[in-house]
């Protein structure tokens, strides 16, 4: 049968999270069992380094296999031109299904200039569940219509204290778990059909606003001094280059925004706490996609990716978010592959690896010939 | 529209401007890395006794003589891999080897 030469693709990237935000990456204060599960079932990159620190250069050079330059998106708000080619394309080409859920951000997603939805090009996805982020800015936002459905309203709440976190959406409402119920859905409709199938699952968290659902937050809350501050050094920014200095009194060249200059050590904390939150709720999430591999009996020969496209800085160096500074915490991501078919678990590889090796090691392993 | 400067878009080395266009490089050995940017400031870093990269060394009295070797390693390479900016790097580099001895 097709489907027991090709293996299917399971490929969870989630948006703007630092490698070290895992259990299995040192994290001790996250809790991420089934990820850590997946790195133990698998193989675990340590130092898996992403093309760019935002995310449209990044995905559109790990879904073709082709560094920024070449593809030409340098920067978000630029367009993949026509005639670069997705691996998702090249799969669907070879006989697969291809499906996603959540974000795609390969051309311009602000409703400034994308108003209805991201402009696609030929990209092989057949099923295609859009949300690009969960705030409701496009009537297309298939996340937002979920909620409806369920009779929700998207929103978020004030948290106490704090000029920098709000709680989110609960659990159950939340952009991560609608996606992982995209994903599922898939896995489940496909496991009868004969065809290999791939299945991007590109949550938005743990990217800010930093907004986890109130009852992730609250775990940390009652160890917030355990919470290590920001690796800053007092001053550092001064004789670094200018941008680092401009966004150190606010991200993304914003003055204010999200100021290192303005913050205090609680609200470093917090924001740690929320972005480790929303962490959290992403790793439950990837359990019960792999829990529903094992039950539909797919979990043997489908490849399971768990991988960022880019990190976060979350106040190290003296920044928030993300910019043109190449620091670890920028660029550095986890990648975690698991394969328990064909690849042997349990095992930690230090070598350097980069997101763009993925798309050709990918139509490898689906036995396609590599696209040049 | 497309921005003009600095959304990096695509020119030959041959028509690289100088006083419009910039580049960055970035060479490292197992005791440092050094950071050329063409319109802003050098980094150099000692990653043996500061890994995570807090200090910039390039602006350092003590660590001159560092930052002359790292600048040199990366024409060397420059000229293998590209020649063209390789002279557009020397000069600005000269320029401001210039500074620091005035």
């Amino acid at each position: 049968m097709y489907k027991l030469v090709k293996p299917n693709i399971l490929w969870i990237c989630t948006d703007q999270q630092r490698f070290d935000s895992l259990k299995c990456y040192g994290n001790e204060l996250v809790k991420t069992p089934n990820i850590d599960r997946l790195a133990e079932r698998g193989v675990l990159f340590e130092n898996c380094f992403s093309q760019s620190p935002v995310c449209t250069p990044s995905r559109a050079s790990f879904l073709t296999g082709r560094y920024p330059r070449t593809t030409r998106c340098r920067q978000n708000g630029q367009a993949i031109p026509n005639d670069e080619k997705l691996i998702t394309k090249l799969l669907a080409d070879a006989g697969y299904i291809c499906g996603l859920s959540g974000k795609l951000h390969i051309s311009p997603c602000h409703p400034s200039v994308a108003p209805i939805k991201e402009n696609r090009i030929d990209d092989g996805y057949a099923q295609f569940h859009w949300s690009h982020h969960a705030t409701p800015e496009w009537p297309t936002n298939e996340y937002v219509q979920w909620l409806q459905e369920k009779g929700q309203k998207f929103k978020r709440e004030n948290v106490e204290e704090s000029n920098y976190v709000q709680y989110g959406p609960d659990a159950e409402y939340h952009q991560t778990t609608w996606c992982t119920e995209k994903a599922i859905q898939f896995i489940e409709s496909n496991k009868d059909y004969d065809r290999p199938w791939l299945f991007s699952v590109n949550i938005f968290d743990p990217h800010h606003p930093f907004d986890p659902s109130k009852a992730y937050l609250q775990r940390y809350l009652e160890r917030m001094d355990e919470i290590p501050l920001p690796n800053y050094k007092v001053g550092e920014s001064e004789n670094k280059p200018i941008y680092q200095q401009i966004d150190h009194n606010g991200a993304y060249g914003m003055k204010g925004n999200l100021a290192y200059s303005e913050m205090n050590d609680y609200d470093h904390r917090l924001l740690r706490a929320a972005y480790f939150a929303m962490v959290d709720l992403i790793d439950e999430q990837v359990g019960r996609m792999i829990a529903t591999l094992e039950k539909t009996g797919q979990l043997e020969n489908t490849i399971i990716i768990f991988m960022s496209d880019h990190g976060e800085l979350l106040g190290d160096h003296g920044i928030y978010l993300k910019g043109p500074h190449f620091y670890e915490a920028s660029v550095k991501v986890p990648l975690i592959i698991s394969w328990p078919k064909k690849i042997k678990g349990n095992r930690r590889i230090d070598r350097l690896v980069e997101l763009v090796d993925l798309a050709p090691t990918l139509l490898e392993a689906a036995g396609i010939p590599i696209y040049e | 529209m497309e921005m003009k400067g600095g959304a990096g878009e695509y020119i030959n080395a041959e028509d690289f401007n100088p006083n419009i266009d910039s580049v960055n490089y970035s060479i490292r050995t197992k005791d440092y890395k050094y950071i050329f940017r063409f319109s802003d400031k050098e980094e150099l870093y000692d990653i043996q006794n500061d890994p995570y990269e807090n200090v910039n060394l390039a602006d350092i009295e003590e660590q001159l003589e560092a930052l002359q070797f790292m600048r040199e390693l990366l024409l060397i390479e420059m000229k293998k891999t590209n020649p063209v900016l390789e002279v557009a790097i020397k000069n600005k580099l000269s320029q401001l080897v210039q500074k620091e001895h005035l």
